[in-house]
């Protein structure tokens, strides 16, 4: 990854405040809403192919940033860059360029559609092909994801969890986005299942240089796949870099005792023999 | 004598080997141990656990060849004493930490119902105010510390993490023997995880509460369970103690789990792809007869058609395969 | 649409009522309704207006001859010798068919509103829907009476007031729906692959649909109940005009003659035009839900 290119993506001092209406402000700050920080001014980059893990401390609204970043929620103040432009909430372009993947099927894939349309509809929506251009394009998604082509016609309650998995990577690939963002990492999948979507998502890197941002629980799995690492400690960024950096020689204390929290007692280390 | 004693558990859809959805299943679990039940996306898992409790589906056929807790055969119960006897002896955590709790009530009267439930061994019981230091004393013992805004709150108002630890001082209040948690760790962050864990293996040793926990996933708790039982497709490749499994697992579908956890678990290099297993999980209703793990073994041959033999070591390491001694180079 | 659809909602409908004999009862007491509303106010000749002096208070009689056909009146007659059979099945038309109106128009107008509310996240139509929460924990007979006392007695207008006092029930209740559907995880994934808000109101309509099935039957059988209330009362039909809430009234007076046919008639039509919808409503529901959720292919 050459440094003289241009970040494939830059947030810059992003954060998001939500507002309540509360008495004692009004009383006190004579203002009727106050300003709870969910997160504040986190700044990171990341270069195209990269794959970013970010880790937190359990109490920094994880989900409000890759919300933000997947485009549902619009920050209080803050850029994101992609490729040196910005990247606004209200582009109609934007679902091809972050795509959120979201982990749990059961709950996200509509049981009343079929897969054939669940996969259509951000073709539909997100994009100007034609209806053939755009069978073509999810026979090939389908492929490249080793998914059999007859599973369009089949409904998310009956296919295995592995391949609703995959249908779920499907949806957000199928924009051929730019990066991916997903809340999980696969985290809560079966160990098997769980192999499976890591390759598949190394292949995106290597092959097609797929941008990734993921939120890791577990440092051996973030050291593996990451270039990048964000830690997050009270909604804000308490250090980005380089992984093995990072994690090789953290630099502030909040990471040092984030790092420590991960490193739980009862988790099976290999044996190295 | 083991505090649960559960052999050849089968329930089924049908007639036939191939609708037996989960099938001959043993489980035997020590007192005072900690048994993690390990096996794909809970469908099986949650069936065993609620099984046990005694919650059956309609439209599912029960059997079980021995059902024994603490001793007394449950199967010769008359219902209403079976229900009684069981509800004693188990609690059940469910995987929805909301799904324990009743909405629409705050915390204390929770706690109130069952604390009222029966007579506790305490001498202090019948003295008033005993439910409430009772419901408190327990908060605190799970980490909750503003006990008095909890007690004061519905579910709704709490967070995840609280709502896990209050099913946890829930069990604690109701005292049963054995606990089932069902994927008690789903959906959580490290440090919640930690704490959860933590949290357990006080209550194992302290209240000497045997434990089964049921989760897909072994490497967060392979240093809290004493013993370990796998679960594929509905049958029980292998049981035994934790380390044994560990150090020498038997059952080639344990080989590639534990090989696929020392990869999770940093083995390998960054460029290096994750080993896989290949071929699909089967479920009902194309379930494969005889070992079903066989379609994706890369030792099957002909005679896994029929159900492979336990073989069994000493202290309680027991597996299913027709290889009974598979070389230790795979 | 292909074929299969149709196939597939039909096999839906027979799936909800093989093997539940309620709904089976639910289905033939409507068909047996509809049946003999139709016939009897297109076919049969019946005049609930002619009145025989003569005959009054005749006590119902089922004789039957095939040349003649009925020989005395079914239901009996009233005091100024109108048959009853005849004002039952007039005036049940005229009241399911202002329950009908009213329900329809309720539901219609509540949904869109409700969802309009809900997807477009307007703050000034969230103020709004909150004040039809307070007016849909009122009972509905009592808003439409005070409408009804203040205009002109007349069919139509107990209709609209009735459909009126409906519509805050549905906006809150269809806002409710709609707000918790766009929560969910399915709908989120839609938002973000670009769909539009026409579209994904489509959606958590089609999705929500058996809940509005529910509903409407509900509001269908609360509007029967409504109207025959407030004709009852006297602040809705014109005197000479069958209704089933009228009769009731008018009958009152006469039990104490022991003329029973005068009351239990419109009566039993009542409950029953009740029972029914009520059943079948819960029928459809269930059907929709199934059509919906239970795949073709499963």
């Amino acid at each position: 990854m050459s440094t003289s290119e241009q970040p494939i993506l830059s947030v810059k001092h992003l954060s998001l405040y939500t507002g309540e209406l509360s008495l004692r402000s009004l009383l006190l700050e004579h203002r009727l809403i106050r300003r709870k920080p969910v997160l504040s001014n986190i700044s990171f980059e990341l270069f195209r192919g990269e794959c970013l893990v970010i880790m937190d401390d359990g109490r920094s609204s994880l989900p409000a940033l890759i919300d933000i970043l997947a485009g549902l929620r619009r920050q209080s103040s803050g850029l994101i860059l992609c490729s040196g432009k910005v990247l606004t909430q209200d582009n109609p372009r934007r679902s091809s360029i972050i795509r959120p993947i979201f982990a749990r099927s059961e709950r996200t894939l509509d049981n009343g559609l079929d897969i054939g349309t669940t996969l259509d509809i951000p073709l539909r929506f997100s994009t100007e092909l034609r209806p053939e251009e755009r069978l073509a394009r999810i026979r090939r998604t389908l492929e490249l994801l080793r998914l059999p082509p007859d599973i369009i016609y089949e409904y998310p309650s009956n296919i295995s969890p592995a391949e609703s998995m995959r249908v779920s990577l499907a949806r957000a690939l199928v924009l051929m986005p730019r990066i991916l963002v997903s809340n999980s990492a696969f985290m809560d999948l079966a160990p098997t299942i769980r192999a499976e979507m890591m390759n598949i998502t190394m292949m995106l890197r290597k092959d097609y240089h797929i941008t990734q941002i993921f939120a890791a629980r577990n440092i051996d799995i973030a050291r593996k796949i990451s270039d990048r690492i964000l830690i997050m400690a009270n909604g804000t960024t308490e250090e980005f870099g380089e992984t093995g950096r990072v994690l090789g020689n953290p630099q502030s204390a909040g990471t040092k005792k984030i790092l420590e929290n991960f490193s739980t007692r009862y988790r099976y280390s290999p044996v190295r023999d | 004598m083991p505090l649960l004693d559960l052999k050849n558990l089968s329930i089924s859809r049908g007639e036939g080997e191939r609708n037996r959805i989960i099938d001959n299943v043993s489980l035997t679990i020590d007192q005072g141990d900690i048994r993690a039940l390990i096996g794909v996306s809970g469908a099986g898992m949650s069936l065993i656990m609620t099984a046990i409790v005694g919650i059956r589906r309609r439209g599912l056929t029960y059997s079980a060849e021995r059902y024994r807790i603490d001793g007394t055969d449950v199967q010769k119960l008359s219902p209403a004493r079976r229900r009684r006897f069981i509800g004693r002896k188990i609690f059940i955590i469910f995987q929805d930490p909301r799904m324990n709790l009743d909405p629409a009530m705050t915390i204390r009267r929770q706690f109130r119902e069952i604390l009222s439930l029966r007579n506790f061994h305490d001498r202090w019981y019948r003295y008033p105010g005993w439910k409430s230091r009772r419901m408190e004393n327990l908060l605190i013992r799970v980490g909750i510390s503003n006990y008095r805004k909890v007690l004061r709150s519905k579910p709704g108002e709490l967070t995840d993490i609280e709502c896990r630890k209050i099913n946890i001082a829930l069990a604690l209040a109701y005292e049963p023997e054995l606990l089932i948690a069902d994927e008690p760790l789903s959906a959580m962050s490290v440090s919640s995880e930690s704490q959860i864990l933590s949290l357990l293996d006080s209550v194992n040793k302290n209240e000497h509460l045997t434990m089964l926990i049921g989760t897909n996933d072994l490497a967060p708790i392979a240093k809290l369970a004493g013993s370990v039982s796998l679960l594929y497709a509905g049958q029980i490749v292998e049981t035994g103690k934790t380390q044994a499994v560990l150090s020498s697992p038997k059952h080639p579908y344990t080989r590639r789990l534990i090989r696929s956890m020392n990869e999770m678990g940093g083995e390998l290099d960054h460029d290096e792809m994750f080993s896989e297993l290949g071929g699909i999980f089967p479920s009902w209703p194309e379930l494969p007869i005889g070992c079903r793990f066989g379609p994706r073994c890369p030792m099957a041959e002909r005679v896994c058609l029929r159900t492979p033999p336990a073989v069994k070591l000493p202290q309680g390491h027991v597996w299913k395969c027709h290889f009974s001694a598979p070389s230790d180079s795979e | 649409m292909t074929s299969g659809t149709i196939r597939h909602w039909a096999s839906c409908l027979w799936g909800t009522f093989r093997g539940r004999p309620l709904f089976l009862t639910g289905l033939i007491g409507l068909i047996c309704y509809i049946i003999i509303i139709a016939a009897g106010t297109l076919f049969m000749g019946l005049d609930p207006y002619r009145q025989n002096i003569s005959e009054y208070f005749v006590p119902p009689s089922l004789s039957f001859s095939f040349e003649t056909g009925f020989n005395r009146f079914i239901m009996g007659t009233d005091d100024l010798g109108r048959d009853i059979f005849a004002r039952v099945v007039f005036g049940a038309r005229n009241t399911l068919f202002a329950a009908v109106f009213a329900a329809a128009a309720a539901a219609a107008v509540g949904i869109a509103a409700g969802f309009a509310a809900a997807i477009s996240g307007n703050p000034v139509l969230n103020i709004l829907r909150r004040t039809m929460l307070f007016l849909a924990a009122t009972p509905s007979v009592l808003i439409a009476v005070l409408m009804t006392a203040i205009v002109d007695p007349s069919l139509r207008h107990v209709a609209e007031a009735v459909a009126l006092s409906l519509l805050p029930g549905f906006i809150s209740s269809s806002y409710r729906i709609a707000a918790d559907e766009l929560r969910k995880k399915y709908v989120i994934a839609l938002r973000t692959d670009g769909a539009g808000k026409m579209y994904i109101t489509r959606i958590i309509l089609r999705n929500t649909a058996y809940l509005f099935a529910g509903m409407t039957a509900r509001a269908f059988s609360t509007a029967i109940i409504d109207i025959a209330s407030i004709c009852f009362l006297g602040l809705g039909a014109h005197h000479a005009t069958p209704e089933l809430g009228l009769m009731i009234s008018e009958g009152m007076a006469f039990i104490y003659r022991g003329n029973y046919w005068c009351i239990i008639f419109p009566g039993i039509a009542i409950v029953s035009a009740v029972l029914i919808v009520n059943i079948v409503g819960s029928a459809l529901k269930t059907a929709i839900r199934k059509g919906v959720f239970e795949n073709a292919s499963s």
